[in-house]
């Protein structure tokens, strides 16, 4: 049992106060691993909430750098930070909120030669990326790997997530097979997003991270949460694993990773 | 006939409606970003011109969805 | 007043005994708690009217300081008035600062009511009996003194404390009377953990046993 300092119980407080946390609950918090994979619109709002809620150790994975267009959703780049590294400006903002967090940034494109090996130190993965060839890559390598994660997609207005739990619950692929052809994709400049909507997945994909260190409540598994930003309609779609899914069904036909030929907006990370 | 899209019930007029003729009807912009689900079972896509609906069915389109713009 | 239970007992017992004189004999506290009495001898062995008999009272006195308790009230009987300062009592009034406790035999159950006197001007106050009988041989495996921390800092301490213990053993928590006190308990006890007693400790605080779930 880690003993936590009176600055602690007074930081995390309102966790310990609910039942289902309490000090056991932030043990775990302390104790917990999460790997954010994109520093962007879905990434950063995770990165802020699992930093203030005391998760022991972040990492944070991005290639790119901060530009002007990012700062009207990616919460943890400020003005100052335009052409600093993301995940720089990212560390820099979840140690500023809590010095206890221990913050591993990877300054990197995450491809199929390096992902198993990343996703390895961690207790569980947020997919805050905005490619489908990448997406498909986090889903294969975390259900080869068992290391459970959250999908996360928005678009305009709308936005979509679901728990994916190795070998117990529905994965990625169980229900969208395959990227879609590159040329179906409304190209990422073109389509836009509101950048409240990014906060409002990015911190369901924070709770879910949460909810699994601290084994509380029901994981969004099984099912696919889709959302309408405009008429504010939630709506949970019942999935389940499909036996004849290419990677966690009876015959899986992808064992192995590959990466695959990227889109027009390229294989970056996080937006 | 009736039937459920997307949690909606939704009336058919027509019987022997197939999945990609459901993707006309419901005006679905671009087809290839849908993932469609029949009765909680993925259908493949080259399944969509053969796959009859039934009274009752239940549909889902799931989309595909990335991260933010850029 | 925070009075025990003892003592409450002790008084009205002293008061029947006398009937029917009027019983008297004074009362001392130790933080904030009135835990001992003194029954003296009314050497008017009147019906309406006592003199504490001033050798006892001295002694009684040195007694208290010999304690480390102090004078908190006075208290006497009247078997066949109610529980109110007569004239006389206000009048004889000399001390502003402690109790005057009247036992009155004639009200169903012998009520005992407290007054300050001041400068002729009577004022009642609230009896709060505290009963540590309530809970026998408790055994206690921690106390938090949790006085001066506020809601919801309280809580939080004593849910560290409850997390140190095994289920089954009893924290004593020491609250702040008010929100702290009745807020603790309750929401520990909603989290299944049971209240094994809570018992007003001074006007400011209160004990709670919480048996962990
Ligand atoms: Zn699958």
């Amino acid at each position: 049992m880690i003993n936590l300092t009176d600055n602690q119980l007074d930081r995390y407080s309102r966790h310990i106060l609910l039942q289902e946390v309490g000090v056991e609950g932030q043990e775990m918090l302390l104790g917990g691993k999460i790997l954010i994979i994109g520093a962007g619109g879905l990434g950063a709002p995770a990165a802020v909430y699992l930093a203030a809620a005391g998760v022991g150790t972040i990492g944070i994975v991005d290639n790119d750098h901060v530009e002007i267009s990012n700062l009207q959703r990616q919460i943890t780049h400020f003005t100052k930070d335009i052409n600093a590294a993301k995940v720089d400006s990212a560390a820099e903002k979840m140690r500023a909120i809590n010095p206890d967090v221990k913050v591993n940034t990877y300054q990197q494109y995450i491809n199929a030669g390096n992902i198993r090996e990343l996703i390895r130190e961690y207790d569980f993965v947020i997919d805050g990326v905005d490619n489908f060839p990448t997406k498909f890559l986090i889903n294969d390598a975390c259900v080869m790997e068992g290391i459970p994660f959250s999908h996360g997609g928005i678009l305009r207005f709308d936005g979509q997530t679901m728990t994916v739990v190795p070998g117990k619950s529905a994965c990625y692929r169980c229900s969208f097979r395959q990227p879609p052809p590159p040329n179906a994709v409304p190209t990422c400049s073109q389509a836009g997003v509101l950048g409240a909507v990014a906060g409002m997945l990015g911190t369901i994909q924070a709770t879910e991270a949460l909810k699994y260190l601290t084994k509380t409540g029901e994981l969004l598994t099984d099912s696919l949460l889709t959302f309408d930003a405009k008429k504010m309609n939630f709506r949970k779609i019942n999935l389940k694993r499909q036996d004849n899914c290419p990677l966690c069904g009876g015959k899986p036909s992808v064992t192995e990773l590959i990466d695959a030929p990227q889109a027009a907006c390229g294989l970056k990370t996080a937006q | 006939m009736q039937i459920t899209v997307n949690g909606e019930i939704e009336q058919l007029n027509d019987t022997g409606v197939t999945i990609s003729r459901l993707l006309e009807i419901k005006q679905v912009e671009s087809p290839d970003m849908v993932s469609v689900q029949h009765n909680g079972v993925f259908i493949d896509r080259e399944h969509y011109p053969t796959t009859i609906l039934a009274a009752n069915d239940e549909l889902d389109f799931l989309y595909f969805m990335g991260g933010g713009a850029k | 007043m925070n009075i025990t239970k003892d003592v409450i007992n002790a008084i009205i017992d002293h008061a029947k005994r006398e009937i029917p004189y009027e019983a008297c004999g004074c009362l001392a506290e130790k933080d904030g708690i009135v835990s001992h009495y003194y029954e003296l001898t009314n050497i008017d062995k009147a019906a309406d009217h006592f003199s504490m008999d001033p050798k006892e009272q001295f002694a009684a006195i040195r007694d208290m300081r010999g304690k480390g308790l102090k004078l908190a009230g006075i208290y006497h009987s009247h078997p066949e008035t109610p529980a109110r300062p007569s004239e006389e009592d206000i009048r004889l009034a000399y001390d502003p600062e402690v109790s005057y406790v009247i036992v009155s035999l004639i009200e169903p159950d012998c009520s005992v009511k407290s007054f300050k006197i001041r400068n002729g001007v009577v004022t009642m106050e609230e009896i709060n009996i505290i009963d540590h009988k309530k809970e026998p041989q408790i055994k206690i495996d921690a106390v938090k003194n949790c006085q001066g921390i506020s809601c919801p800092m309280n809580l939080v301490y004593t849910k560290v404390e409850l997390a140190k213990l095994r289920s089954g053993q009893v924290l004593e928590v020491i609250l702040d009377d008010g929100a702290p006190a009745i807020n603790v308990p309750l929401s520990a006890s909603k989290e299944g953990h049971k209240i094994l007693a809570k018992n007003q400790l001074t006007k400011e605080s209160w004990s709670v046993l919480l048996e962990k779930a």
